[in-house]
């Protein structure tokens, strides 16, 4: 099926963020990877519900969470353990992301609960607003904010950050969360 | 990412982000006086921890975004060209 040229074009330029996003979800780079791969097959068989106009990256962004969530349903002792499973898993992967300072940061994500952290990583990094997150998650705007404001609460709680101050230059970043965090 | 525009009906101050949204009650650092920046710490201290500073949510969102663009970065990699491609036109030779 030839694609249009601007449904192609919008693909792509979501892809990366796609990742990032289902990283963020998986905590492991090659599931994340066979996830994303599954939710363009899946949106791009189903291009006829995408209403022009709207927003590409927050449709696949749907797409992809719900194929997430209900691959997750099926593999129950992971769904049971879902972010206990997320935090070891990031832990035994160290360079998922590809640089190690980020490891404290990276570690103190996993241990949030997956519905604070998708809600985070949806408005804090992907540049979706409110509304579009809320879309996403197939909730309510207020249900986002509280969630967002719940895990920026427990972030700064498991960083041992009170302030700006505590976060100090690169260096002193590291030893100050290093110190909190093993 | 380039897609994605923050609405212009949220009021978030330019340069802010997403992150510009709370807290707005609070000047940015720079602009307190110190008696303004000292009554802030010291009440910082008393404030429960569920009301963050502008500054620490700051923080936390640049290195929320740094591990984030960190996988951005990399772009799109081949499989995923590759995917669109031989879906784009089934069987059509790639050109590149």
């Amino acid at each position: 099926m030839p694609m249009d040229e601007s449904v192609r074009k919008a693909v792509l330029a979501a892809v990366p963020s796609l990742r990032a996003f289902a990283i963020s979800l998986c905590g492991n780079v090659d599931r994340a990877d066979d996830l994303v791969q599954e939710t363009l097959l899946r949106a791009l068989a189903n291009i006829d519900s995408f209403q022009p106009g709207t927003n590409m990256s927050a449709w696949l962004f749907t797409i992809l969470r719900n194929h997430f969530r209900s691959e997750y349903r099926k593999r129950r002792r992971e769904v049971e353990d879902s972010d206990g499973h997320h935090a070891e898993s990031l832990k035994s992967q160290p360079d998922q992301y590809g640089h190690v300072e980020f490891r404290e940061f990276r570690e103190a994500l996993a241990q949030l609960p997956s519905d604070q952290r998708e809600a985070l990583i949806l408005v804090g990094a992907s540049g979706f607003s409110y509304e579009e997150a809320a879309g996403i998650c197939g909730c309510a705007v207020g249900t986002i904010k509280s969630r967002v404001n719940r895990a920026r609460t427990r972030l700064a709680e498991l960083l041992h950050v009170n302030s700006a101050e505590d976060f100090g230059p690169d260096e002193t970043t590291r030893a100050v969360l290093a110190s909190g965090g093993e | 990412m380039v897609l994605l525009r923050t609405k212009g009906t949220t009021g978030a101050r330019p340069g802010l982000g997403s992150w510009g949204r709370t807290m707005n009650e609070r000047k940015p650092v720079g602009q307190q006086n110190p008696m303004e920046a000292t009554a802030a710490r010291s009440k910082k201290l008393n404030t429960k921890p569920a009301k963050l500073g502008r500054d620490v949510q700051a923080r936390l969102g640049q290195q929320l975004r740094a591990l984030y663009d960190d996988v951005v970065n990399q772009g799109v990699p081949d499989r995923f060209n590759d995917l669109i491609n031989r879906l784009d036109g089934s069987g059509k030779k790639d050109p590149q």
